[in-house]
């Protein structure tokens, strides 16, 4: 065996998801947070804020599937809103109308989101980036015009009501905590994609498809199965969103709401998972903390847009990282010494992997 | 032997021909200098080669197999890597993981395996993690493993993008003006790096303007211009064909 000075101290951890931050804040942030999120309920004062964290659950359930889309790969959605309705929709058109348990309902919402996403996606991934936007703008404006015109399933422009979940998810906190582990669990799922090689790959999509193309990436087919699985966690995100509202209506989904997803990860900032979440916790607390202001809520969110987007286009995430890379600094560069053996060696290593 | 072959390649851009008839042959285990004046047709060439231009005519095989209509990603599950004339890292990623992307046809786990971040992702991780850092203390990037691929200098970049290049296992490499831009002391480096490729029985080819190293390094020699092959053969011969003196190197 020839020395290994150079390995990484942890290797297999030297990931995507880590471009920056350091391991240290990374572990206590993968720690503290899903006890922090199972501890809120009992540190809030009142029903009203319980809402609002638990609305904060469920549109980071969407997020958290968009972005990979956005954050990572680079596809400009602006229309998961409709992945939403449907979801809610089939919640609500399930229960309401042929009487199954919502949390089957649920699981049903999550296939038929994740099935509406690869439809969705097959004609539309292959367009260039501006072209791409316009398709889910179009796809999002037709939901809301379906559910208004097909009245006799979905109540039309008068809305349906929506199920509580059954026990012991039928009080808020039950609900909470529903909406709690199904975040937890979406979140897993979406940081273990993105810190493997189909988070590297990913990033590839979007910072260079020519490069991705060169080491045998199959674009088109990466970029559709991350935008199913963000159909799942938005259809998921809908029949939850649903009930928390208790009656819906297709002004619930309008394009802003759409709009507002694809803000949340711009602000928290591209190819990070903790970034996007802060993003959305913020802009959903922002009308509701501000509650004199909350009329304003989307000229808030313009503002706050603006003044991230000029100062830190980043976004939130890569305040931590550019801290990060700071303090490591960069030494002037050594001149580059190839070690020949070493890199005979290298190549020559027979492919183990099986 | 598998050789990849080029034969009889026409490649028009609306009325300017890019390519007319041009063939040529990567052996394995040998450096292949592609030279001529700029707008000639050499990173149309690679270019082609590697599957980003459609051909109008001619054939392309690597051995038996056909790859003429062949997808970039097939070449590059074939074994065909290859390099950018700007270098096309991923500036958000650190190095260590711009090279284990080359690894890309290797990794295997499944997307539940990966989804699930069972074992089997973790075993792969950690052996292309640890062939990438074995392929970039090769080419004298070990100290730069963790750092930011867009904090590199130049020089470090192209080093970065061959050593992505080797992840992939390739057969051949085709190398896009690696040279361009490097300081004398980089270049012979690359020299270096370049003869440690070949004698692990990879085929290189060099697409380059720095005659004096391509005629240093390789084996043989292809010239072009206008698209068409003028000149080919060993760098003595080749470096004194006339009409190769004529249109590019200069009396």
């Amino acid at each position: 065996m020839t020395t290994r000075t150079s390995m990484p101290d942890q290797v297999g951890r030297s990931t995507v998801a880590s471009a920056g931050a350091s391991g240290k804040v990374r572990k206590l942030v993968t720690r503290a947070a899903p006890l922090l999120s199972l501890a809120l309920p009992f540190l809030v004062t009142n029903q009203y804020q319980l809402h609002v964290l638990t609305l904060i659950g469920i549109y980071w359930i969407l997020v958290a599937g968009l972005n990979l889309v956005v954050g990572y790969a680079g596809q400009l959605s602006v229309g998961h809103v409709g992945l939403l309705a449907i979801g809610a929709y089939t919640l609500v058109i399930l229960n309401g109308r042929l009487g199954v348990d919502p949390l089957l309902a649920m699981a049903i919402a999550g296939a038929i989101g994740g099935l509406c996403g690869l439809v969705l996606g097959l004609p539309s991934l292959r367009l260039p980036g501006f072209y791409f936007a316009m398709v889910t703008l179009a796809f999002s404006l037709i939901v809301t015009e379906l559910l208004v015109a097909q009245n006799r399933w979905t109540g039309g422009g008068a809305g349906m009501s929506a199920p509580l979940f059954g026990r012991p998810f039928e009080t808020p906190q039950g609900f909470y905590f529903l909406v709690a582990g199904v975040g937890l669990v979406v979140t897993w799922l979406a940081w273990n994609i993105s810190r493997g090689m189909r988070g590297r790959a990913l990033i590839a999509l979007r910072d260079s498809e020519v490069a991705a193309t060169a080491v045998g990436i199959p674009v088109f087919r990466l970029k559709l199965v991350v935008f199913s699985f963000s159909g799942v966690t938005a259809g998921i995100a809908g029949a939850l969103f649903a009930s928390l509202q208790s009656y819906i209506t297709p002004e619930a989904f309008l394009f802003e709401l759409g709009m507002f997803f694809f803000i949340c990860i711009i602000i928290g900032g591209r190819g990070n998972i903790i970034g996007p979440f802060l993003g959305t916790a913020l802009l959903t607390m922002l009308p509701e903390i501000a509650a004199p202001l909350a009329k304003m809520g989307n000229l808030l969110y313009g503002l706050l847009l603006l003044a991230v987007v000029l100062t830190v286009p980043k976004g939130f995430g890569s305040l931590i990282s550019n801290y990060v890379e700071r303090r490591r600094g960069r030494r002037s560069a050594p001149p580059l010494v190839p070690d020949v053996k070493r890199l005979a060696a290298a190549i020559h290593q027979p492919e183990t992997l099986t | 032997m598998t050789v990849l072959s080029a034969s009889g390649v026409s490649k028009h851009f609306g009325g300017v021909a890019a390519l007319s008839d041009v063939s040529l042959t990567l052996r394995p285990g040998e450096i292949q200098g592609l030279i001529g004046p700029n707008g000639s047709g050499k990173t149309t060439m690679l270019n082609v080669l590697t599957g980003y231009y459609p051909i109008d005519a001619g054939s392309l095989h690597l051995g038996d197999e056909n790859l003429t209509a062949a997808s970039v990603q097939r070449r590059a599950y074939a074994g065909i890597a290859r390099t950018f004339q700007t270098p096309r890292i991923l500036p958000t990623l650190k190095v260590l993981d711009n090279v284990m992307l080359g690894g890309w046809r290797d990794a295997r786990a499944g997307l539940w395996t990966n989804m699930l971040a069972l074992p089997g992702m973790w075993a792969e991780e950690r052996q292309l993690t640890e062939r990438a850092c074995e392929l970039l203390a090769g080419v004298g990037l070990a100290h730069a493993i963790h750092q930011l691929a867009d904090v590199l200098e130049h020089g470090e970049q192209r080093f970065l993008e061959i050593a992505r290049a080797l992840a992939a296992r390739p057969r051949f490499v085709l190398l896009d003006e690696p040279a361009g831009g490097l300081t004398g002391n980089e270049i012979d480096s690359l020299g270096e790096l370049l003869i440690a490729i070949k004698s692990c029985g990879i085929g290189v080819l060099l697409v380059e303007h720095h005659t004096d190293f391509v005629f240093r390094v390789c084996d043989r020699v292809t010239a072009i211009d206008f698209g068409r092959v003028i000149a080919s053969g060993t760098p003595e011969e080749v470096r004194n064909n006339k009409e190769v003196v004529r249109v590019y190197l200069g009396a």
